[in-house]
């Protein structure tokens, strides 16, 4: 274990009586999203929080002071306008994006001080690509079992067992031993999730996870999330799917021009939006 | 001591008797220069005796030689160097040269092969013989002087000179016993496949030159050990690099060159004379002649491939060239994959910055100087003074050569690979290092493979060029039969073959690999 600090009170993945994708048969896509409202749920003590982050490249400012908190069991839709910043921003949340300016902490350490060991941050943070980024040379189990068993977390009977765990719950148990060029673009999103999972991650970080799909995979993709928001988990979502956003998060913030525009539960943010460019927005997705 | 000095003895009796019965040319022990030697030893059958004046024609000498001294003197209107002597008869033969200056006692060997051509009369110019050293190497030049001042009294070069000059067919020649004393070597420069001073014939070493330095070695109370220059040049750089004590390959004494090398007096005279076309109605006889002894394609294949076991020189050098082309290869794509690393360590995180420069500095140096320069450079500079066996040389000088380009092939696959794959690998708290070796290197190698076994493929024919270090590899295999046959097409051949033939093998092998990773995948 090497003195990795103690999850407090993992999402168990495992435990999902309830849950209609458990069975191995994939999620019915004519099932319309059925979100469960989650507004309901207490947030929990602060995990990230986010001090005046600014990020540039170069001359061109992508954030320009983002302040905001996310608590235990959040889950959080992050939308607005392409190019506002809100895939930066949730990139910087695991350092894949180094902010060149504020600070994040993390579960009450300071992430973006230089020393800090960066890798120990990611393994707690989960997260989720618009393009999968399955590793193309393994299979999926492989993939699933890669860095649990590297990183020395699970030996590799403990992560394979994990990895079949997992892939039953995203209903995919029987492609464990196929390459993901063998997998639709739906599948592989459902793999790249359960991959994060088997880190046992505190929160789990979606980019656009549904932007590169074909509709109809999307609500595949979007059933499991609903699956985790309901077992508890942690979540930011940078998304299109305002179905989602509306129905599954408990808090939605509106990013633009760098900044954090609107930031309220999902009923008043889409009932009731103060920030004129939202209107503008939501107007125009809507 | 004793057993030394009464081995010569017998030697020098039963040459006594030898030159006594066949009543052979005598060489001149001083100048040469009032021998009138006519070409006595060719023109038995039809030929009239030709004379022939090189003023404003076109002759060949061999390079180096000292023949080729002469040949400046001689007002021809062009001196055609060829590096073999063989090369340079052969273009006479095909009527390309009015005549070709050679060692007297070289002559018999061409005059059997080519029925065309006689000697012409006269003794062109008389040539004494030296050994080189080193320019400030005195000691050692009077050492060998004063060896040679006690060969020659005891005229063991006029012994040896009569053993290798083939003039009575079946006549076992007299040679020189070595002592062979325990001591340190003194390492001797040579002309390997120079017959007659420097060859081998049927897994006997044979050769004047390597004759006389068993006995200088003899007198200095050493052992031999030889060193084998590619050429003229090569052996003069062999002296000058130190990898060798002394150069003795024919190098001619009067010679006042610039070389840096010191010349001993000389430990044999040797004449010079014109090998050229006989008169027209004897060419023509001869033409027929040799028509009619023109061998059939069997006979050809039997005289170059199996006849002494040619065969073996190309098996030989086949695997020298297989184990140079294999090390080189491992050693290539190791430090071509951990160059690649550096780069693309720096390009992506930035980290490195000094390997990087030094990896970048490599790059560019290896790539930008020709391989056979390399070669040269890491035998005659880098491995000077050391005594190392030359594959391991070509393999360590093929390696670094290799790598250069392996690396640039894995880095352009390495960055070919989706940016993606290294983000899921960071943000599942995978290290860079980890990152690279399981996930994106695998799939870098299968995307560059067709790439790599390209690199291999060059790399294996650009062995070819090991012939330069003195290296038996498959070419140079091929180049000790024709130096042998006096023929180029058949060696040739062979040898283009079986490179053809391991490419072919080799790609295969590749494409086979490329098929096996990509159903890992689909």
């Amino acid at each position: 274990m090497k003195g990795k600090k103690k999850k407090t009170a993992p999402v168990s993945i495992s435990k999902q009586p309830d849950t209609p994708a458990a069975d191995t048969a994939p999620v019915a896509l004519s099932k319309p999203e059925v979100p469960a409202a989650k507004t309901d749920r207490q947030p929990g003590e602060v995990l990230i929080r986010v001090e005046n982050l600014v990020k540039a490249f170069g001359d061109n400012t992508v954030l320009n002071g983002i302040t905001m908190e996310i608590h235990k069991g959040e889950v959080i839709s992050v939308i607005g306008p392409s190019g506002c910043g809100k895939s930066t921003f949730i990139r910087s949340l695991n350092l894949l994006e180094e902010p060149t300016g504020g600070r994040i902490l993390f579960d009450g350490e300071d992430i973006t001080e230089r020393g800090t060991d960066q890798r120990r941050v990611r393994e707690r943070i989960g997260m989720v690509f618009q393009q999968f980024n399955l590793f193309q040379n393994m299979t999926v189990k492989k993939n699933i079992m890669l860095a649990p068993v590297h990183l020395k977390l699970m030996t590799k009977a403990e992560a394979e067992k994990k990895a079949m765990e997992l892939l039953q719950r995203v209903g995919l148990a029987d492609k464990a031993d196929m390459y993901p060029s063998q997998l639709s673009g739906g599948q592989k999103q459902r793999v790249a999730i359960a991959r994060s999972l088997a880190m046992n991650p505190e929160v789990m970080l979606f980019d656009e996870p549904t932007s590169a799909l074909d509709p109809e995979m999307v609500n595949e993709v979007l059933n499991i999330m609903n699956q985790l928001a309901e077992a508890g988990m942690t979540m930011v979502v940078v998304t299109h799917e305002m179905g989602f956003a509306k129905g599954v998060s408990s808090r939605v913030i509106f990013i633009d021009g760098g900044k954090i525009q609107e930031d309220a539960p999902p009923e008043e943010f889409f009932a009731n939006p103060r920030n004129e460019r939202l209107r503008d927005f939501l107007s125009s997705v809507l | 001591m004793k057993i030394k000095i009464a081995r010569l003895t017998a030697l020098l009796l039963s040459a006594a008797a030898l030159s006594c019965c066949f009543s052979l040319p005598v060489f001149a022990e001083e100048t040469g220069a009032e021998t009138k030697i006519t070409a006595e030893s060719s023109e038995e059958s039809s030929s009239a005796p030709v004379s022939f004046d090189p003023e404003g024609k076109k002759i060949g000498v061999t390079k180096g030689s000292a023949a080729a001294e002469t040949a400046g003197s001689l007002k021809a209107s062009e001196v055609k160097e060829y590096d073999k002597t063989s090369d340079a008869v052969f273009s006479l033969n095909r009527g390309k040269l009015a005549g070709v200056l050679l060692d007297k006692h070289m002559t018999p060997v061409f005059l059997e092969k080519y029925k065309k051509l006689t000697v012409a009369e006269g003794t062109v110019s008389s040539q004494q013989f030296s050994a080189a050293v080193k320019e400030d190497n005195t000691e050692l030049l009077s050492e060998i002087n004063r060896a040679i001042g006690d060969i020659r009294k005891q005229g063991i070069s006029e012994q040896l000179l009569e053993t290798y000059l083939p003039a009575k067919e079946g006549e076992e020649g007299k040679h020189y016993t070595p002592v062979l004393q325990k001591g340190e070597a003194l390492v001797v420069a040579v002309l390997p496949d120079n017959s007659p001073y420097y060859y081998h014939q049927e897994d006997t070493d044979l050769g004047l030159d390597r004759e006389i330095a068993y006995a200088i070695a003899d007198r200095l109370g050493k052992t031999v050990r030889f060193e084998e220059a590619a050429s003229a040049d090569e052996l003069k750089k062999a002296v000058q690099s130190g990898k060798a004590d002394i150069a003795l390959a024919g190098l001619e004494t009067s010679k006042e060159a610039k070389d840096g090398l010191a010349y001993t007096q000389p430990y044999l005279t040797v004449e010079q004379v014109f090998l050229v076309p006989k008169t027209a109605a004897a060419s023509a006889a001869a033409a027929v002649e040799e028509e009619n002894a023109m061998p059939d394609f069997l006979q050809r294949l039997y005289d170059n491939f199996v006849k002494d076991d040619r065969w073996m020189y190309l098996t030989k050098g086949l695997w020298n060239t297989l184990k140079i082309t294999f090390f080189a290869m491992l050693i290539g794509l190791a430090l071509g994959f951990l160059l690649a690393i550096i780069r693309v360590a720096y390009d992506k995180n930035g980290s490195v910055p000094v390997l990087n420069l030094i990896a970048k500095l490599y790059i560019t140096i290896i790539r930008g100087t020709p391989a056979m320069v390399q070669l040269l450079i890491i035998y005659y500079v880098i491995f000077a003074s050391v005594n190392i066996d030359k594959v391991v040389v070509a393999v360590i000088a093929f390696g670094l050569n290799s790598a250069a380009y392996v690396s640039e092939v894995v880095r352009s696959g390495i960055m070919s690979i989706d940016p993606g794959q290294f983000e899921a690998g960071k943000s599942l708290g995978l290290s860079f290092p980890t990152t690279m070796t399981k996930v994106i290197l695998p799939q870098a190698f299968k995307n560059v493979l067709p790439a790599l076994g390209n690199e291999f493929i060059s790399l294996l024919k650009e062995t070819s060029i090991s012939g330069y270090i003195g290296l038996m590899d498959l070419t140079r295999g091929g180049d000790i039969i024709r130096s042998v046959t006096y023929e180029a097409f058949l060696p040739l051949i062979a040898v283009a073959l079986i490179y053809l033939f391991i490419v072919v093998l080799l790609s295969a092998g590749v494409s086979a690999l490329e098929k096996r990773l990509k159903k890992n995948e689909r």
